[in-house]
């Protein structure tokens, strides 16, 4: 391809190519703008960088700083609201379970409960407690008995 | 966010409760407190016949059978009999010997107190507890005639007594009209 004649003037152009990329490569404003964009691309490959500016590596650093500010307060955000959600929904879900598993309350006349009505207060004076307890036992046999014909009925 | 959170499982809890059927005790009438019953009523008619044949000791020993009965855990007859009980026991042993001593009044005091510190809630049956109580103290007044100091005193231990009887009976008396249908 090339010219066998013409080494020596190849040579002087290949030269001062070279001596224009070398001065490139070196940082030197020289050769053209393809000098120095071919030049950057050789440091890159050697896994020589172009040396940085003050102003960009004040922007990395504070970009870095910034990140891990952001980590840290991540970090520090309290977990407990989101537990605490875990907790009220597994509390719900049990409460909602009893109303579906738990059957519907029996009428009061059925249940033990106060005799607040059936002998109401203040017990007069010729009242003994026998008649009191009659009373009562009295009202409590006939739900008993409810309860038991209600049990039979269901078996 | 975080309060979102905290919203979220409150109004959570809140549906969800406002869903459950009332918390009503639901013990129903059964055996075991029909025969606790019935064994309440048939010491205290024993207790009432000792005294009818003048036996005050022996009705003594009724009443207190009474206490000694296992009611059911948390049944309000239980409660209701065995505070009536202490009652019937304090007037008792407050009459057991004629004309009523500084023993007899203590030994009824003492009774009342132990209904007392049984009773879990307003009802008639601890209102008259209090009756009983304001009637151990005119009985020591009437004891304390000669001191017209001390009778005062236990006049004013009466007059208390009896009052909070009135607060209770106002108090049961006022949530059973709340109750009503």
């Amino acid at each position: 391809m090339n010219d066998p004649g013409n080494d020596d003037e190849a040579d002087l152009e290949e030269r001062a190519a070279a001596e224009a990329l070398a001065r490139a490569f070196d940082g030197e404003d020289a050769g053209t703008a393809a000098d120095r964009e071919f030049a950057g691309m050789i440091g890159a490959a050697a896994g020589r960088s172009a040396p940085l500016g003050e102003i960009r590596a004040r922007g990395l650093a504070r970009d870095a700083v910034l990140e891990v500010q952001r980590r840290a307060r991540r970090a520090r955000r309290p977990r407990w609201p989101w537990a605490m959600l875990g907790v009220a929904a597994s509390v719900a879900i049990a409460l909602l379970a009893m109303r579906v598993v738990l059957p519907e309350p029996a009428p009061e006349h059925l249940r033990s409960r106060s005799a607040g009505r059936l002998v109401p207060g203040p017990f007069p004076k010729a009242q003994t407690a026998a008649e009191r307890l009659d009373r009562v036992a009295a009202d409590r046999l006939i739900a008993f008995r409810e309860v038991r014909s209600h049990a039979r009925g269901r078996r | 966010m975080t309060r979102g959170a905290v919203v979220a499982a409150v109004m959570l809890v809140a549906v969800a409760s406002g869903c459950r059927r009332s918390g009503v005790a639901e013990r129903l009438v059964d055996e075991q407190l029909m025969l606790a019953l019935e064994e309440a009523r048939a010491w205290q008619h024993r207790a009432d016949t000792h005294m009818a044949d003048g036996e005050p000791a022996l009705a003594i020993g009724d009443v207190q059978a009474v206490l000694k009965i296992r009611f059911p855990p948390g049944a309000a007859e239980g409660e209701e009999a065995r505070l009536d009980a202490w009652a019937r026991l304090a007037k008792l042993r407050l009459d057991a010997g004629g004309a009523s001593s500084a023993e007899d009044e203590a030994r009824a005091l003492a009774s009342v107190e132990e209904g007392r510190r049984e009773a879990t809630r307003d009802s008639f049956y601890r209102a008259h507890l209090e009756t009983v109580a304001g009637e151990i103290f005119e009985a020591r007044a009437k004891r304390l005639a000669a001191d017209p100091e001390a009778a005062k005193a236990a006049r004013r231990e009466a007059l208390a007594a009896y009052a909070r009887s009135i607060a209770i009976n106002q108090r049961v008396q006022a949530g059973l009209l709340k109750e009503a249908p």
